[in-house]
């Protein structure tokens, strides 16, 4: 017993021994495991400019100007993300907000596509933000979520945009005409950029209505209605079991069942506009369709 | 001894030993390192408390740049590692391993020159945090420029303590001691490590190993061995009786060497890191929480007999309730790290009722503990109020417990309520009557500790010494022969 309780050996079993036994196991091997995956550098996720920092400097051309006089190029989207990141840590936003999506607790049907482990390989991840604590919504999936000008006033004062919040203001992001200085549009663009690689990110969200991504693309209005009008969306032909499900209604909704056969089969749906709505859905909850709904895997 | 007596007690008519004069321990050193950390614990406490108030929406500093919410919660939790932890344990051990060793420690001025250095240290954290130049690593917020100057404070401290270790007049090291040595050169090499590393080496899903390793590593191997170290140096010495088994307390050093160092990952679960580190992660967490059972049973073993203590003297009522809690945190990280548990505790506020739980409601009442203890002996002077000492337990003790289960309850709503596909906002909404409650428990623990702050400076404050042993009559009030 006497040997293990001697300095050197204390000092050197578990002090160091130990120690680096564990720093092996769990930090360079998972290095090693990662190693082919290279580190990308700020100046090479630069070279696609985000539209959406184009859009900065069409939405704010006097304060785009005057803190990135060359205009939105390469070099001024790498130093705005830099600035961006750099202020998202001195902030603390990395500790109320994350960015990881994990493979549970529904989070990939919330923001996006679950998080991988080549996203995290670029500088802008040097010290990693993954998170450990949501007080808001996960950010790796933000990108164009929300546009410019959502970001600028929520910077400015979140409550004003979404009235519960408890994010603190930022107003030393914004000059004194309350609009974004050079933290103010450099934040927007790192957080504009977040996700902004995933390749199955869905730019348009319909069922946000808080953002006005159409614009931000460029479609206007009248392009979609040319578009709807040019390429209707067909429907596939109405299934024949529509019919049996009907007659399987219990006696106790038979005001149901007498709408649902009217439409039932009109004789043949070209585009959605043909298929009327059906305004009894909810009274036959044996039809009601439960697919949306999902348990904690 | 003279113990801290709170209430009458059969051994109070008694007349206490005294302690002849210690000439291996600079006490001047330790009192100052008590006094820095009962300081910064102010610091961190109101940083906690103002920060807790932007939950509320009732931020005082609203739009005041260097008072940001975000940037005061990073002050907050580095007073507490860096200002309010690492100052006591100094302190503690500044005390304790000249005792242990029979050697006095390596250079008086040298110890002097690291408590000047770690204090700048500390307030450069402030500054620079709060001027905008956090880093971004957990538990290691202070700016980069500021690193270095712990790494120097640490090779100092080294320097400082090992030779008396090594120079020990017994061979065989109490347990304390390997804590003491393993644990100061944990926590240069794993701060090494989380400076360096992930900021400048390894990015995105390795450096979250990196970084995952060295938050734990902070807590298991700073943190941990300090406070088992010094919590077996002054129960038995307060109680008057050996540790209840020897093997048992070397089980649990070697298992902590271990176990411990391996669960790092367990902060990064269901992330892109692969996933046989994560299973180990789970695995060593559930051992350690084991090997933590060893350290409580000793504790507890040792009590047995002396249960009395825990009414009558409060260095080992706060003992008894840090241990207490210890076991209920142990337990609940063997459970939370589950991968089942993590699903819906990750990211919500069980994880800071733990980590509150951990930091102040074991170490910290630990800490208070043995200054509690040591006050009087340094100052040489009784307490200025001991009913205040009984107000500052209770309020702690319910204000931690109280914040505990407040934080933890209300992460498992935001847990299920994100899970259930909820908008954000209800998870917000249904949060703020947790988070008013702690703010109400930070408020007890604020006025706790206040109490106690203010006994610490009223009773230094005393014009003449009082303790029995050491009393000094001042000359007009000495009786004529």
């Amino acid at each position: 017993m006497h040997r293990i309780e001697k300095f050197s050996f204390v000092f050197f079993g578990a002090g160091f021994g130990l120690l680096f036994f564990s720093v092996f196991m769990q930090a360079v091997l998972p290095v090693l495991v990662l190693r082919h995956i290279p580190m990308a550098h700020v100046e090479d996720i630069a070279k696609n400019v985000d539209p959406a920092f184009l859009d900065e400097a069409r939405r704010w051309p006097e304060q785009f100007k005057k803190y990135f006089p060359d205009g939105p190029t390469s070099k001024s989207y790498a130093e705005a993300l830099r600035v961006g990141r750099d202020a998202y840590v001195a902030e603390a936003c990395w500790h109320c907000h994350s960015q990881f999506v994990r493979p549970i607790s529904n989070e990939d049907m919330r923001w996006g596509k679950i998080s991988y482990a080549s996203e995290y390989q670029d500088e802008l991840q040097l010290p990693p933000l993954l998170g450990t604590r949501r007080v808001g919504p996960d950010l790796s999936r933000e990108s164009w979520v929300h546009s410019n000008d959502w970001h600028a006033a929520h910077f400015f004062r979140p409550v004003n945009v979404v009235p519960v919040s408890v994010m603190p203001e930022f107003p030393w992001f914004f000059d004194d005409n309350k609009l974004p200085n050079k933290k103010g549009l450099s934040i927007i663009a790192y957080v504009q950029w977040l996700g902004s690689w995933v390749p199955e990110q869905e730019r348009v969200k319909e069922a946000n209505p808080q953002g006005d991504p159409l614009d931000l693309l460029g479609i206007t209005p009248e392009m979609m209605d040319k578009a709807a009008k040019e390429h209707p969306i067909k429907i596939a032909e109405p299934a024949k079991a529509d019919a049996a499900p009907a007659a399987a209604v219990p006696a106790a909704v038979p005001a149901a069942a007498a709408p649902e056969a009217a439409p039932a089969a009109p004789a043949k749906a070209e585009t959605l506009d043909d298929i009327p709505i059906k305004k009894d859905r909810w009274a036959t909850e044996d039809k009601l369709d439960k697919s949306w709904v999902v348990g904690i895997e | 001894m003279a113990e801290v007596v709170t209430k009458a007690h059969p051994h109070a008519q008694e007349a206490p030993a005294v302690t002849p004069p210690d000439e291996l321990v600079d006490e001047r050193l330790v009192k100052a390192h008590f006094t820095a950390s009962a300081f910064f614990f102010v610091i961190a406490i109101l940083g906690g408390l103002t920060f807790s108030m932007q939950f509320l929406r009732h931020y005082p500093f609203v739009g005041v740049e260097w008072l940001a919410p975000g940037r005061v919660r990073m002050v907050h939790t580095n007073m507490v590692a860096y200002g309010f932890i690492a100052n006591a344990f100094v302190g503690g051990v500044t005390y304790a391993i000249p005792r242990l060793t029979g050697q006095k420690l390596l250079n008086k001025t040298l110890g002097w020159v690291i408590f000047w250095l770690w204090q700048v240290t500390v307030v450069l954290t402030i500054f620079g945090i709060l001027a905008g130049q956090a880093q971004g690593v957990e538990w290691s917020e202070n700016p980069r420029w500021v690193d270095p100057i712990v790494a120097v404070a640490w090779l100092m401290m080294a320097i400082q303590i090992y030779p008396a270790i090594i120079r020990a007049k017994e061979k065989a090291m109490y347990v304390s001691l390997w804590y003491f040595t393993a644990g100061l050169l944990w926590f240069g090499l794993v701060h090494l490590m989380g400076s360096i590393v992930p900021q400048y080496f390894i990015p995105g899903v390795g450096g979250a190993a990196v970084a995952g390793l060295f938050i734990h590593d902070l807590v298991g191997l700073f943190v941990t061995p300090f406070g088992w170290g010094l919590m077996y140096y002054f129960v038995p010495l307060i109680l008057k009786k050996p540790v209840y088994s020897h093997t048992l307390s070397l089980i649990g050093f070697w298992g902590l060497a271990f176990f411990y160092p391996l669960n790092g990952i367990h902060h990064f679960m269901f992330s892109p890191i692969p996933m046989y580190v994560q299973y180990g992660a789970v695995i060593s967490t559930v051992a350690v929480e084991i090997v933590v059972t060893s350290v409580v049973v000793n504790f507890f073993l040792t009590l047995r007999g002396s249960g009395h203590y825990v009414l009558y003297n409060l260095p080992i009522r706060w003992f008894f309730l840090g241990m207490i809690y210890y076991f209920t945190t142990c337990l609940q990280c063997a459970y939370q790290v589950t991968l089942s548990a993590q699903k819906i505790i990750h990211f919500t506020d069980w994880v800071v009722g733990h980590s509150h739980l951990v930091m102040f409601g074991v170490f910290g009442l630990w800490i208070k503990g043995f200054i509690t203890h040591l006050w009087p002996r340094l100052t040489k002077r009784q307490w200025y109020s001991v009913r205040w000492l009984d107000w500052h337990f209770w309020l702690v003790a319910f204000g931690m417990f109280i914040m505990f289960m407040d934080l933890t309850i209300g992460g498992l709503i935001q847990g299920f309520v994100w899970a259930a596909l909820s908008p954000w906002e209800d998870s917000i909404v249904w949060s703020i009557p947790f988070w008013g409650v702690r703010t109400f428990s930070g408020l007890m623990i604020f006025t706790g500790t206040m109490m106690w702050v203010l006994n610490l400076w009223l009773t230094a404050k005393k014009p003449y010494a009082d303790l029995p042993g050491f009393e000094e009559v001042p000359p007009e009030k000495a009786v004529k022969a």
